[in-house]
């Protein structure tokens, strides 16, 4: 009998999809997590410290620069190591997770030390100031990294609790040492805090993986890596971007507080808006993720993978897109009346945190920038979940430029006048182009979804 | 440059078996001709051994593996619609209309085109190359997979269809992509795959095809996809999925059945090897007038007379099945034949002549079903061996299998002078019973039976074993046959007649 007839390869594996859109969720979750420390931590320092009024804006300027800038840092690796570690929990590859993480946070570490020594060594404060905010930076860095160890592997519980405390020992210390022995005890205290942070999520994180037959040294799979290279583009740009508008005000027309220590009293509370937004918006996000959409975006890939028939995979495609619809939704419900009431009672908040009234205007332009950042953000991530990482690279490096690009030009030419403007600007660009992609994205997902299923071992040729 | 280029889809010389020694048979036959083989075959397999030794007189050979993951690509993934219309064109296959091929070549691989192929393709306008990036990845075949799935109407499941579409399209890249054995005559053993490469080789070199079908490639491919399990552990039973998965069976199926319409089309000779074939060969669209048809031969000088009188020099009768110990061959239904022969007919004794080494599972299952049945005294496997040594002591020749072109091993047993009792598969009735009326007035030389009626076999066996007057008639009218119709030499003129006959016209057209 002549002939070779046929083989069915029918090849297209349950991916790690599931495992993706959890990872990619904690991610935004977590980043919430510093977040509120940090606007607590400005708060209570506000709030406690009045009598040296010098030391209490360099506490908060420090305390600022460490945020920013090891979120700059830090959040190139970010992405990256969340994907993949997410990978090897969904292919049930635990011991490898002590290695990512490991591997992470040594090569971060000196990156961060090096960049927070020669930020604070600027200061001239003494060795000791150096040494303690180089401390602080290098450790919240590495949190950022450790928040995504602990979300993937759903231990929230810890994590708050261990932020709580820590929290509690940094005001604690920090205000009771502070107020009596000045600005090294307060960041000390704080300092402490987030050691204590630090320690216990890396013995947790340890003690998770010690019954799986942890492998701390393994190889680094680079072509794990490879794959997701654009990730650490979206990283940087995308936490770069949230701050490069606030390096541009504080170098431009903002106070220099010493060495390369800046701020801008007035662009740094009006930030406070953003982080007050963001906070509750991410609450809401995870919810809705986690309940409706995360089930619907999981029988869309099971329908196709559970081979049913087209039409099934084209109802669960259309619910999946209304789960989205409702879940942007609900954000709007919280968002919405948000910067409303921010918008409202502008007057009474400007004189609540002691800003002008002169820039009532720009306040309210910032508030709709917040808005807008909101979905922003919500876009981008569903991008990420639909594994559409150059999409996303693009969306988040036109953010980055043109927020840098407008504000600079808007603080040379314009001046403190306009504030709030270059951020409204980037923002809407960067929304409305990731919605283009997203859109684009949603139209042809199916199309996307199979011809991303190469052949398996697959060669090309190059005619 | 070879004179005769024969293109083999996974047999020659890989594979053992009644083509690939035909084919084997036919290069030494014709040492004066040089010969290029194409062997088609599923991947790559860098430990797997010819069985053939290759003669001298092959200088060029080439495999094509159709399931090997290549992929070309000229960097694009989008495919411009354009005056090529790729849906259609899909249409037209399922219809079998072959029409707008070479436009089709021109696109996967628009190098070199002679007068024959060329000559009759407009270039379209905008015309991009269609590579397999496009075919398997841009957006256009997409749409057109999600059509096709619509516009068949199923409701099944959609990531099977969409497969099915990969694997369909991507061995016939390969084929069309595949660099041409440079030839002055394209002989395909098959249609299928095999017969696409000679067309497209035709229609690049301008060389004549001459087809030699041995079994029904449409028809064996129908068996194969019908029989394939895929999918059917999805929740077997219900009517309405089975009637759904056989539209996607169907859509194979049309595949199969476009590259055999385009064979017959594109072929210059069209040769069956009995007239039964060449029925179904008409049924499937060949051209009826074409087909020529030219019956396996063998040398008869080796088997002449072997068998001298029933009984042989001990008295004991035997009864012989040859053929390699696999399913196609039921040797099933040989064992229980052989038990009921033996409960009528004390003494007889029972030979298994062939190798068993080729499906290992299904030959223990054979050894135990002789235990079972308290045969193990009366039935031998020989293994591998001389079947020329076997012609001597065996009485009768029992052929058991499912499925048959034109088996050798008849021919070897009548003209050593053994009656056969062979199923009624391929052209074993024709063997035994005489196609043409001339033929048929010489007389049988034989029996045939249902397949897998192991009591029918049984029957056959001791009618002929208990009546030495029709077992002497048997063994002279199965010489007689054999010496008219099977001479190789007879076979052997024929192709050379056409082999002679197209190089000639070929340097005639060189010259001119």
């Amino acid at each position: 009998m002549a002939g070779i007839g046929f083989r069915l390869q029918n090849l297209l594996k349950d991916d790690s999809f599931i495992s993706r859109i959890k990872a990619y969720s904690y991610a935004a979750v977590i980043s919430s997590g510093p977040w509120i420390y940090s606007l607590l931590s400005f708060l209570a320092v506000s709030f406690f410290v009045t009598s040296e009024a010098g030391l209490n804006r360099l506490f908060q300027v420090s305390v600022i620069y460490v945020f920013a800038f090891s979120q700059v840092i830090a959040g190139a690796f970010q992405l990256t190591a969340t994907r993949v570690i997410a990978d090897y929990i969904y292919e049930s590859k635990f011991e490898m997770i002590p290695g990512v993480y490991i591997k992470t946070i040594t090569a971060l570490a000196p990156l961060l030390a090096i960049a927070a020594a020669v930020i604070f060594s600027s200061a001239k404060m003494g060795a000791a100031y150096t040494l303690i905010c180089t401390l602080l930076f290098v450790l919240t860095g590495l949190i950022w990294i450790q928040l995504i160890v602990l979300t993937a592997c759903r231990n929230f519980k810890a994590i708050s609790y261990q932020f709580a405390i820590g929290f509690i020992i940094s005001a604690a210390v920090s205000i009771t040492l502070g107020t009596r022995f000045g600005l090294l005890f307060y960041l000390g205290g704080f300092t402490g805090g987030i050691l204590y942070i630090f320690a216990s999520m890396h013995s947790q994180i340890l003690n998770e993986f010690r019954s799986k037959k942890a492998k701390t040294k393994p190889a680094v799979d680079i072509a794990k890596i490879k794959k997701y290279l654009p990730l650490i583009g979206v990283g940087f740009f995308f936490n770069t971007g949230v701050w490069v508008d606030k390096f541009v005000f504080w170098f431009i027309g903002g106070n220099r507080i010493s060495g390369l220590l800046y701020e801008n009293s007035v662009y740094d509370r009006m930030n406070l808006i953003l982080i007050a937004m963001l906070i509750p918006v991410m609450a809401v996000f995870t919810l809705s993720v986690e309940t409706n959409f995360y089930v619907r975006f999981r029988n869309f890939y099971k329908s196709i993978v559970e081979k049913e028939n087209l039409d099934s995979i084209n109802l669960n495609l259309a619910l999946m897109k209304q789960s989205i619809i409702r879940g942007a939704n609900s954000i709007l419900k919280v968002a919405l009346p948000l910067a409303f009431m921010t918008i409202v009672f502008s007057r009474q908040l400007l004189a609540a945190l002691k800003m002008p009234p002169e820039y009532q205007l720009n306040w309210c332009v910032f508030a709709c920038a917040a808005l807008i950042h909101a979905f922003f953000m919500l876009s981008l991530i569903l991008l990420m979940y639909f594994d559409f990482l150059n999409y996303t690279l693009k969306a988040s490096a036109l953010f980055f430029g043109v927020n840098l690009a407008v504000n600079l030009a808007g603080a040379l030419i314009i001046g403190p006048k306009f504030m709030g403007y270059g951020y409204l600007i980037a923002v809407t660009i960067g929304f409305a182009v990731s919605l283009r992609y997203l859109n684009e994205a949603l139209d042809n997902l199916l199309y996307h979804t199979f011809s991303r299923e190469r052949i398996p071992g697959e060669i090309i040729i190059k005619r | 440059m070879v004179d005769i280029c024969l293109i083999c889809e996974g047999t020659y010389p890989y594979i053992t078996g009644g083509v690939s020694a035909w084919t084997h048979n036919l290069i030494k036959d014709f040492a004066n001709f040089t010969f290029g083989v194409v062997h088609i075959s599923s991947k790559k397999d860098p430990f797997r051994e010819f069985k053939y030794k290759l003669p001298p007189n092959v200088i060029e050979y080439i495999e094509i593996p159709i399931h090997e993951p290549v992929v070309d690509s000229d960097g694009s993934n989008e495919m411009k619609a354009d005056s090529f219309d790729f849906y259609s064109f899909h249409q037209e296959i399922k219809k079998g209309d072959h029409s707008r091929f070479a436009q089709i070549l021109k696109r996967v691989s628009p190098e070199g085109f002679a007068d024959y192929g060329g000559a009759e393709i407009e270039t379209p306008a905008s015309h991009d190359k269609i590579t397999g990036e496009k075919i398997l990845y841009s957006k256009e075949a997409f749409d057109i997979i999600t059509n096709l799935y619509k516009q068949c109407g199923l409701s099944t499941s959609f990531i099977d269809y969409y497969w099915t579409f990969r694997t369909t399209h991507l061995p016939l890249l390969q084929i069309l992509n595949a660099p041409i054995l440079k030839a002055s005559i394209y002989h395909p053993v098959s249609t299928g795959y095999a017969g696409l490469y000679a067309v497209s080789a035709k229609m690049k070199t301008g060389s004549p095809i001459i087809l030699t079908e041995h079994g029904i490639y449409t028809v064996e491919r129908k068996i194969e996809v019908a029989e394939a399990s895929w999918m059917l552990d999805e929740g077997m039973g219900s009517l309405k999925l089975q009637a759904q998965l056989g539209k996607i069976k169907d859509f194979w199926i049309k595949i199969f059945d476009f590259l055999s319409r385009l064979t017959y089309r594109h072929a210059d000779e069209l040769i069956s090897l009995y007239s039964e074939n060449k029925k179904m060969q008409v049924s499937l669209g060949a051209d009826e007038g074409r087909i020529r048809l030219i019956p396996n031969g063998i040398d008869i000088e080796k088997y002449e007379n072997l068998k001298g009188r029933m009984g042989g020099s001990d008295a004991v009768l035997k009864v012989g099945f040859v053929g390699r110990v696999v399913p196609v061959k039921d040797v099933e239904t040989f064992v229980k034949a052989a038990k009921m022969i033996k409960d009528s007919l004390a003494g007889v004794e029972f030979y298994i002549i062939g190798p068993d080494d080729e499906d290992a599972d299904y030959a223990r299952e054979i050894r135990n079903l002789v235990s079972s049945l308290d045969m193990a005294n009366h039935i031998k496997f020989t293994g591998l061996a001389s079947t020329a040594d076997y012609y001597k002591l065996i009485d009768v020749l029992v052929l058991t299998s499912i499925t048959e072109v034109q088996p050798l091993v008849i021919l070897e047993a009548l003209i050593a002078g053994v009656p056969v009792v062979a199923t009624n598969v391929g052209a074993c009735r024709e063997m035994l019973y005489g196609d043409s009326p001339e033929d048929a007035a010489i007389g049988r030389c034989g029996i045939i039976t249902a397949i897998k009626a192991p009591d029918e076999t049984a029957a056959a066996v001791v009618k002929i074993l208990k009546n030495p007057v029709m077992w002497r008639e048997m063994a002279i009218t199965g010489q007689k046959r054999v010496r008219r119709y099977y001479q190789k030499k007879n076979l052997c003129a024929q192709y050379r007649k056409l082999y002679f006959g197209m190089l000639a016209s070929k340097i005639r057209e060189i010259r001119s």
